[in-house]
């Protein structure tokens, strides 16, 4: 356990290292870059207001359920987040380029999307992943050897 | 070593990147040093105040129980959540649904039910 | 407001084979999955589930077979390898029609004796929020080694 209780040099200097990939995180999630901004704004604030915490894992490990808890509640807002299959809340696909590639993904169970996307996009480490979804690493491992076997064919 | 496979994967999921106008730096950066200027109340004052708050909180708390029973039916479960989770969606809250004590009734305050209903302890 | 009616099912695994297991028998894994059934529209849920002799412990927990309960349902953290699990879940936009259906399902680590397993229906409540009567089972699946 870490404590995270930084002065406000320090959670100006957090924010700075952690913005980019939480509002890109959030608009792969949402697939609205307005969403993702706001997203950015109310998870720092939230973190703000929390501090002092204990870390068990990785700050990003402890911000990840802020970030998609916030995406959640945008998409129910909007509700126009397509569906890719059945009716999910998150879409999982914001910038994704190339079509061949979001139609397999697409085709994954949200939570084996999740997994190697932070694994892959965000270079989660397994127990960071672990930690950032409140899971044992053997479901983690899981999830992500099924994901790779439908993704790499 | 890294398989070519994993590289091949981390091409194709790269988050894009999404630029972040200034004013909202400006906004978040300004909320960190306003929160932490908070935390610097000469020390008596802030014993003072939280004196005074520890005894409001005891004279007019409602027992942590009674608060969450949103439905009044004795019993604090899964309805509860629905029922406050609809009521925050609708916009008709009442103050003493603040259960996390932020200032305001929102989905914060249905998660704390929800937590509490699975916790083992 | 019906009463709620508490289904309380005693799930024995005791093995096909006729000859009793030994005590340090290999470790294996199992499927639980819990089914509600009702005949009212389901839109919140919540069950217990605790683990009765034998050495099992929870290892995973998936989301049941169908929107609006396909994500994993809340539980807490500390209950993954222990014995016992509450879950809960709700959607205030959609609900489960009346009917069975498969809301969750738990993957579990057993050793030694096969365990009992005991489920407790708390609360499953309709789309206006009240109270409605169902049941709930587990059905295992076959365990893996």
């Amino acid at each position: 356990m870490a404590r995270f209780d930084p002065d406000a040099a320090g959670l100006a200097a957090a924010y700075r290292e952690h913005r980019d990939w939480v509002v890109a995180l959030a608009y792969r999630m949402t697939g609205d870059r307005d969403d993702a901004l706001d997203v950015l704004q109310d998870v720092f604030l939230w973190l703000f207001g929390r501090v002092p915490v204990e870390l068990t894992g990785t700050l990003r490990s402890f911000l990840y359920p802020a970030i998609k808890h916030r995406c959640i509640d945008r998409a129910r807002r909007r509700r126009k987040v397509v569906p890719l299959r059945g009716d999910l809340e998150l879409a999982w696909d914001g910038g994704l380029e190339d079509g061949d590639f979001r139609r397999l993904l697409a085709r994954l169970p949200e939570e084996q999307r999740e997994v190697v996307t932070l694994r892959f996009a965000l270079d989660f480490q397994l127990d960071e992943i672990a930690a950032a979804l409140a899971i044992p690493l053997g479901t983690v491992k899981s999830r992500l050897h099924y994901a790779l076997v439908a993704l790499r064919p | 070593m890294t398989d070519e496979r994993d590289v091949d994967l981390q091409r194709a999921l790269a988050l894009s990147a999404v630029p972040v106008p200034p004013e909202i730096d400006a906004r978040i950066l300004d909320a960190a040093g306003r929160r932490r200027a908070r935390r610097r109340w000469p020390l008596a004052a802030a014993g003072a105040l939280m004196a005074a708050a520890t005894a409001l909180f005891f004279a007019f708390r409602p027992a942590p129980a009674q608060a969450r029973d949103v439905n009044h039916d004795g019993r604090v479960d899964v309805l509860d959540a629905y029922r406050l989770a609809r009521a925050v969606e609708a916009g008709e809250t009442a103050p003493r649904w603040d259960l996390n004590r932020d200032g305001r009734v929102d989905r914060a305050d249905v998660d704390g039910i929800m937590t509490a209903l699975v916790s083992l302890q | 407001m019906k009463r709620l009616l508490l289904a309380f099912l005693l799930c024995s695994l005791e093995a096909a084979a006729s000859t009793p297991r030994p005590a340090d028998e290999g470790v294996r894994f199992r499927t639980l999955d819990v089914v509600l059934t009702s005949d009212a529209p389901i839109a919140a849920w919540q069950v217990e589930i605790t683990t009765d002799g034998g050495d099992s412990r929870i290892v995973g927990v998936e989301g049941g077979a169908e929107p609006p309960f396909d994500a994993p349902p809340r539980h807490d953290p500390a209950a993954l390898q222990s014995g016992r699990i509450i879950l809960a879940a709700f959607d205030t936009g959609r609900a489960l029609p009346a009917g069975k259906h498969r809301v969750a399902t738990l993957h579990l680590r057993e050793a030694g004796a096969a365990p009992r397993y005991q489920i407790e229906l708390v609360a499953a409540g309709d789309p206006a929020g009240e109270r409605v009567s169902a049941t709930v089972t587990v059905d295992p699946r076959s365990p893996t080694p």
